[in-house]
């Protein structure tokens, strides 16, 4: 039995339009173990979302993908994939917006009832309880009742819990989640992160996490990859990545998280602008935006490398980071 | 009709603890006032069409040389044409023509074209370029031309008047639901129907044309007043429902020489489409209302 149930190398997607070609992701390389939550974050336009969405085939249809993507169902070793061949078998998504992600023309059970009935075969009387069971499952009170009402009926949780329903109504190995807490408000975004955690434990799901919120990631996730243009920059075990960032831009999305104690003059941002990938800089592409950077940053060569047990960075001059200062 | 569809669920509500009654969307709910009259006018129009042998007076085929040309009286509340037919009688049966030509020749487009445009959004490539390319040549080609063409070829008559409209009214529906696929192609529970490795064809036909329908819903009451119109228009140049079937539009063109002496006899068959267009297009504009909202 391999450890690894997703593996994806040299990931690239890349858009063509008037005879230019921008890379929004532009190789990365990550894998996630059995059972493991493997959180991406990244700011907007980092291609955190693109990552995600080139591993479930997703991408519009003129963006073009070169990598070697790998996945493993039952206990096999992780062979190459095609997206269809995952679709309702091992991977599941969930989505940002629960106001789209839901068919507002059917009702939510029939909603959920439906990978059941195509995949397992089951009737639709049975596939009904199957349904009313999921919805038990992700905590909706009276699902008999719920599954009959509409999608707009239901609050923006109850509608999460349904998009989560629906996601592990086709028995994933693999749960994957485009920022499905950042349309919530804080409580609710709450109980969904609980909801997640606790369905990973019960059924043994891997998860892979996108967010901008390093808070929410550090609930959820074992371990961290951060990206930034495109490109992974650091990654570890969540403790230690927070404790020790071993990457300027990690310590800087740190820096810039609000805390309670800091007054509105306190808040800190990151200099600079994210890098536009129609020209990103050369060498490391964070340096124009780092306070540590020196010449060599430049025309680094841009490659993860080990720096402790579990832990990668691209930084080439990492023991400069001060850590994070609050 | 403000009982919602039954659900697949119905059987599975065991609720413990009594609540409050479902809220349901309920389409026809909120419906804008003008619906319910516009389609009460169009249920008017209907009962005479369906009840017409009880309503007419006279049978409208009865020639009368003697009574020519008579003017409204009570034996004749609209008085007679010049082959001395009763007009209220006349009126009456042409609703049977004027009607189902009218609803016919606007459902069978809509419906060609949502599935066209359906399928031209929702697969692309080849199929969207063969089905747009067509709808461009039809689209270009002389509408009258056509019709002149398929009268010739199939004969007068209802037939030949709805193949033309099918072949002709299409396009628009296609091309409006081919732009909705396209955006609805795009939101996360397409998405999610694909990841659920759902059948292509079962997306399109549960999760996109669903929400993409109600575009045709809201065009099919005006161009019902359009295919109305038309079927009128082309009897009146003597193309379309050939004599002596009472037809609206044939009638107009039989009173046009009375016009100064017997005006009733152009004009009533003219206020007569005009109400049927007016509550067809309540109908049209209170639906726009609901579900383009």
């Amino acid at each position: 039995m391999s450890e690894h149930i997703l593996e994806v190398r040299d990931l690239e997607v890349s858009f063509t339009a008037h005879g230019q070609t921008v890379t929004p992701v532009d190789g990365v390389s990550l894998s996630v173990t059995r059972g493991e939550a493997l959180g991406i974050a990244g700011e907007s336009g980092s291609g955190k979302s693109l990552t995600l969405k080139s591993i479930i085939g997703l991408l519009p249809p003129n963006a073009t993908v070169v990598g070697d993507l790998r996945y493993a169902l039952d206990d096999e070793e992780p062979i190459p994939y095609a997206p269809a061949d995952v679709h309702g078998h091992g991977i599941s998504i969930i989505f940002q917006e629960p106001m789209t992600a839901l068919n507002p023309t059917m009702r939510v059970g029939d909603l959920i009832a439906e990978g059941p009935r195509i995949h397992h075969g089951l009737d639709k009387k049975a596939a009904r309880v199957k349904a009313v069971d999921l919805m038990r499952q992700v905590g909706i009170p009276t699902p008999e009742r719920r599954a009959r009402m509409w999608p707009h009926q239901l609050s923006g949780g109850l509608r999460q819990r349904v998009m989560i329903a629906a996601a592990l109504s086709t028995e994933p190995s693999l749960l994957l989640c485009d920022e499905p807490t950042t349309a919530l408000d804080v409580s609710i975004q709450d109980q969904i992160l609980g909801l997640l955690q606790e369905l990973r434990g019960s059924l043994g799901m891997s998860v892979v996490f996108v967010s901008h919120d390093l808070a929410v990631l550090g609930e959820l996730c074992d371990r961290l990859a951060i990206m930034y243009g495109g490109r992974i920059v650091e990654t570890g075990p969540v403790d230690e990545v927070f404790a020790d960032p071993q990457h300027p831009y990690t310590e800087a999305l740190m820096t810039s998280v609000p805390s309670f104690d800091a007054t509105a003059e306190q808040l800190r941002g990151i200099d600079g602008r994210p890098p536009d990938p129609r020209a990103f800089p050369p060498g490391c592409r964070f340096a124009p935006r780092c306070q540590y950077a020196r010449d060599e940053c430049r025309s680094a060569v841009h490659e993860l490398r080990d720096v402790s047990a579990g832990r990668t960075t691209a930084c080439i001059y990492p023991e400069l980071i001060q850590g994070v200062k609050r | 009709m403000t009982e919602p569809p039954a659900s697949a669920f119905d059987a599975v509500t065991e609720v413990v603890e009594p609540l409050a009654p479902l809220a349901e969307p309920g389409i026809w709910k909120k419906m804008p006032k003008k619906v319910y009259v516009g389609a009460a006018i169009v249920l008017l129009y209907m009962l005479v069409a369906v009840f017409a042998p009880a309503l007419a007076p006279y049978d409208p085929l009865e020639i009368n040389p003697v009574d020519r040309l008579a003017s409204p009286s009570a034996e004749h509340w609209l008085g007679t044409d010049e082959l001395g037919r009763d007009v209220l009688s006349r009126m009456i049966y042409a609703a049977r023509i004027d009607i189902p030509i009218g609803f016919l020749g606007a459902l069978l487009p809509a419906i060609l074209g949502t599935v066209l445009g359906a399928l031209a959004g929702f697969y692309g490539k080849w199929v969207d370029t063969v089905i747009m390319r067509t709808a461009d040549v039809v689209q270009a080609f002389p509408a009258y031309i056509l019709v002149i063409v398929l009268v010739f070829a199939l004969g007068q008559g209802a037939r030949s008047i709805i193949i033309a409209f099918t072949v002709l009214a299409w396009v628009i529906y296609t091309r409006i639901i081919r732009s909705e696929v396209l955006r609805v192609k795009d939101l996360d529970y397409i998405h999610a129907a694909q990841v659920a490795g759902l059948p292509r064809l079962r997306i399109l036909r549960v999760h996109v044309i669903p929400n993409v329908i109600n575009q045709t819903l809201v065009y099919l009451p005006n161009d019902i007043v359009f295919a109305t119109l038309g079927l009128a228009a082309f009897s009146f140049l003597g193309l379309g429902i050939p004599p002596p079937t009472p037809e609206w539009g044939a009638m107009i063109a039989e009173g046009q020489p009375f016009l100064r002496t017997n005006w009733w006899l152009a004009t009533v068959p003219g206020l007569v489409i005009v109400g049927l267009g007016l509550g067809l297009s309540l109908v049209g504009e209170g639906l726009e209302e609901r579900l383009r909202a």
